[in-house]
């Protein structure tokens, strides 16, 4: 006979589904995350706003070595999204939330330039890396990169993204993996 | 349940500097020593106790700490999601999948390195090889994952691996450890050489029948902001330094009505609410049936893994010439 406080002690945490909080379940959302932001609309219409998503006004880290890049990123004024070219939400009020391979519209030192994500904060799928910081690589006008060199890790599950969205005639995304040191 | 659950959220977790809250919480800690099951000392489940005559129930109750080695062979507790005969057919399907790959005994703060095939890699194999360290393990049956992070470039990188998906060739354990708590997404916060590891680490190797290690290094953590608000976490987790200046954060409104909303006395009361944890827990003797379907076909597999080890770590004398 097993007596109980023996079984208590044997007793397994429960493993039960849900986000990222699954293993607190006694603390609220509010509570946990310092950027979480109550909605004021009616529930039917809330939508979860997070940090992580790539939405306009998200400031993200230049990781190639263009002029404009380097110097943003020294002053301490990373450029901020004023438009994010992606599928996801696009019609929704809050605008399109970008992910990995989607191209955004930023505004660095006064200028206008367009980027690549090649990096997110937000948590992945199985098997696709997530960054400590939300990265992403400057493109020209008709999309080749501004820098020569990247100096963070990309991943390889972007390669048949980049790929796709590629076009012979107009675009080429594949030359920034042919720019980046190292894969994860 | 769902409404049941946001219940409990909207009364318990309003409380900001809530020790009530803690206690109801799960017990989150393991016991500070767990012994390995190949060793033939007795386990920390039967020290207060002389080991029972009978050699049988002895093992059961040695069998008890693969609790903590095999955590995906226990079901999800929760009551909606119970099915016992898939329950079955899932651990044999994890039976299987295990004679294949070699996944070995690890823990969250244990060094892995998992290697995958990807397709899209541009190596010869077309395998990819990712070294970090274990901060989150969780999820039950076949879609059993672990988190593993590591800090490449300077960036850290974080990998969710499916442990029992097919694409993944090989799990190895370079260092077998644990920390002080089951959860380390803290290290997101902390400066980055806490969470770095060269790439080309090799496996250290433990003499057999050694209790596993626990690492008890508490880790400062940055200045704030952080991903979390960790100087909430103090009485759950404790490998963690909080630096002296807190962040000053604006309360809420619910935070601020929070002594209204508090469900006050019923609080105190949940930690000796048996029934709740009798739900939200798998009983002893549940698992102890569980054991004895899957524990000796465990056991031989991870002689087997043994026995090649040892052969690859054994070099053949040479002969002098």
């Amino acid at each position: 006979m097993i007596s109980l406080l023996t079984r208590l002690e044997l007793a397994v945490p429960p493993l039960s589904r849900g986000r990222s909080l699954w293993r607190y379940n006694d603390v609220s959302r509010e509570a946990a995350w310092p950027n979480c932001k109550p909605s004021v609309t009616h529930h039917r219409h809330q939508f979860r706003v997070d940090t992580y998503g790539i939405q306009r006004t998200t400031r993200l880290r230049v990781v190639d070595n263009s002029e404009i890049g380097r110097e943003a990123m020294a002053l301490g004024r990373p450029p901020k999204v004023i438009g994010v070219n992606s599928g996801y939400h696009r019609k929704k009020p809050h605008g399109a939330i970008g992910g990995v391979g989607d191209r955004v519209t930023m505004a660095i030192l006064g200028q206008v330039k367009r980027g690549i994500i090649v990096g997110t904060k937000i948590s992945q799928k199985p098997g696709h890396p997530r960054f400590d910081s939300n990265n992403v690589v400057l493109i020209g006008a008709d999309g080749t990169p501004l820098g020569t060199r990247i100096h963070a890790p990309l991943s390889n599950a972007m390669r048949p993204v980049l790929k796709a969205k590629s076009h012979p005639k107009k675009v080429d995304y594949t030359k920034i993996l042919a720019l980046a040191t190292r894969f994860v | 349940m769902l409404a049941g659950h946001f219940h409990r959220l909207a009364t318990v977790g309003m409380v900001s500097h809530a020790p009530v809250a803690a206690s109801v919480s799960r017990p989150l800690g393991l016991p500070s020593l767990a012994i390995r099951y190949s060793s033939s000392q007795p386990s920390f489940t039967d020290t207060s106790a002389p080991p029972p005559a009978r050699s049988g129930q002895h093992r059961s109750i040695r069998r008890r700490d693969f609790r903590f080695i095999f955590p995906e062979f226990l079901p999800d507790p929760n009551s909606e999601f119970r099915q016992p005969l898939a329950e079955k057919l899932a651990r044999q399907d994890l039976l299987r999948r295990r004679a294949q790959v070699e996944i070995p005994e690890f823990y969250v703060g244990s060094i892995v390195a998992v290697t995958t095939s990807e397709s899209y890699a541009h190596t010869a194999d077309k395998l990819t090889k990712f070294v970090g360290i274990v901060i989150e393990r969780g999820g039950t049956g076949p879609r059993a994952w672990i988190k593993v992070r590591n800090v490449v470039d300077k960036i850290g990188v974080e990998f969710l691996y499916e442990i029992y998906c097919p694409t993944i060739q090989k799990i190895e354990t370079l260092r077998l450890e644990r920390r002080l708590d089951e959860d380390l997404t803290y290290l997101r916060d902390a400066p980055p050489e806490y969470s770095t590891f060269p790439p080309d680490m090799e496996v250290e190797i433990l003499p057999e029948g050694t209790p596993v290690p626990v690492n008890d290094l508490k880790v400062p953590l940055r200045p704030a902001p952080w991903t979390r608000r960790w100087e909430r976490y103090t009485d759950r987790l404790n490998g963690y330094i909080l630096p002296d200046d807190l962040p000053d954060y604006k309360t809420s409104e619910m935070e601020r009505e929070s002594k209204f909303l508090n469900i006050g006395w019923q609080g105190q009361v949940m930690k000796y609410d048996l029934l709740l944890q009798y739900h939200e827990t798998i009983s002893v003797e549940e698992q102890d049936a569980i054991w004895r379907e899957v524990g000796d076909a465990l056991e031989t597999r991870d002689l087997d893994m043994r026995k090649v080890a040892a052969k690859r770590a054994f070099s053949k004398p040479t002969k002098r010439q």
